[in-house]
């Protein structure tokens, strides 16, 4: 329990970093740091429930994108510019460096299965990104042309 | 006739100097295009075709029945979402204000020069970012201060040294040498225990996220060109990343 508190805290100090690192508006700035640790509460909550690796990064980053697009809306920016401090807690940089490692190493079957599991995560944020903005392309037409009609 | 002409060739200049900053500071292409478009067509263009990709932009611009064409290559990326905000709010007022040229030009130089961090917060940011990416992967507090350490190191070779090298494959890959051996060095003279976690938390400020998402951005808007150029990019920076700090381990590991 004690770490997962640890890992929810690091990672909104970590979006917080990250957030300053792509000069946000100071204003957003709160936004953006409680984004990354949302983020990764709901990711824990997908691992506590029994998804894998592949679906629990895919719903974290549909909430990231959902909350970012909500905020946006919120503080009346122009862009979505929320999205990256709070997909940041699940990129996957420590599996891209065991995978470098065990290259290192010379363990080949611990080296693939690190690359495989760098790109299925970085694969499952992609696909997250593209349906949220696929699903909200279409629920953005379909409201304009209610409210036209 | 001679001052219309010069008139249009400052025009889309001016046009191409707001399109070039907001892709610099992370724009996505399908936006500049919009924008050029939009601020030429506000200023009396009769037609505008506008070409970008991720490392250049080319504008061909038609008014008072002239053509006026001109390129611009863009070479350096740097992400600020403070400026990418303000310039297109002020592509956006722009077109409705349309002040005279030298006050256009005053307006964009303005908006590029304001800065709202401190060199300081800005690095604090790449130490907060290192070191608490460090703990969260399962470092210790001493860890994530080793990691720190190798954020600071990032942030001065970024500040100082990024615009030596034309090509940003090479400062990725020197700057990931360089801090894999700083990492190496605090665990020689004991001041982290779990260098591995160290070396993820400088990993995670170098690895290309925000050119992977703008990837995306671009592909699903049918900019198949940079969309692909872009993904292109991330996986060999983050393949370069991956190179540099095996040679530092490899390298460190014989001479340390």
């Amino acid at each position: 329990m004690m770490s997962y508190v640890i890992q929810v805290f690091t990672a909104l100090l970590g979006s917080l970093g990250f957030a300053i690192i792509f000069k946000m508006k100071r204003r957003h700035l709160p936004a953006a740091c409680i984004g990354g640790g949302a983020t990764w509460v709901v990711y824990l909550l997908c691992v506590h429930f029994g998804l894998d690796v592949f679906f629990a990064n895919l719903i974290a980053t549909l909430f990231a994108s959902a909350y970012s697009e909500v905020v946006r809306n919120l503080c009346k920016t122009p862009r979505t510019v929320f999205v990256i401090p709070a997909v940041v807690p699940l990129i996957p940089g420590s599996s891209l460096y065991y995978a470098m490692s065990a290259v290192v190493a010379e363990d080949e079957s611990l080296a693939a299965d690190y690359a495989v599991q760098t790109g299925l995560v970085a694969g499952a944020i992609a696909f997250g990104i593209l349906l949220f903005t696929v699903f909200f392309h279409v629920v953005h037409k379909i409201i304009r042309l209610t409210k036209a009609e | 006739m001679k001052d219309i002409e010069k008139e249009s060739k400052r025009l889309l200049s001016s046009a191409i100097d707001l399109g070039s900053q907001i892709l610099e500071c992370g724009g996505d292409v399908n936006h500049v295009e919009k924008i050029i478009n939009n601020v030429c067509a506000a200023y009396g263009a009769q037609q505008t075709d506008v070409f970008v990709i991720t490392s250049s932009i080319v504008v061909t611009m038609k008014r008072n029945d002239d053509s006026f064409t001109q390129t611009r290559r863009i070479n350096h990326y740097n992400t600020d979402f403070r400026k990418l905000d303000e310039l297109v709010e002020l592509s956006i007022q722009l077109c409705n204000s349309k002040p005279e040229l030298p006050e256009l030009e005053a307006q964009i130089k303005e908006a590029c020069q304001k800065s709202v961090y401190h060199p300081v917060l800005e690095l604090v940011g790449y130490l907060l970012a290192s070191g608490s990416f460090a703990v969260f992967f399962g470092g210790n507090f001493m860890d994530g201060l080793c990691s720190a350490i190798c954020g600071a190191v990032i942030f001065f070779f970024n500040k100082k040294l990024n615009k030596i090298w034309n090509s940003q494959l090479i400062f990725y890959l020197i700057c990931s040498i360089l801090s894999g051996f700083v990492a190496l060095f605090l665990k020689k003279i004991g001041l982290c225990q779990n260098v591995d976690k160290v070396m993820i938390g400088s990993i995670m400020l170098l690895i290309p996220g925000i050119a992977l998402t703008n990837a995306l951005r671009d592909l699903f808007a049918g900019d198949t060109i940079s969309g692909t150029l872009r993904l292109l990019e991330a996986l060999i920076q983050a393949a370069a990343i991956a190179c540099g700090f095996a040679l530092a381990v490899f390298l460190g590991g014989k001479i340390l």
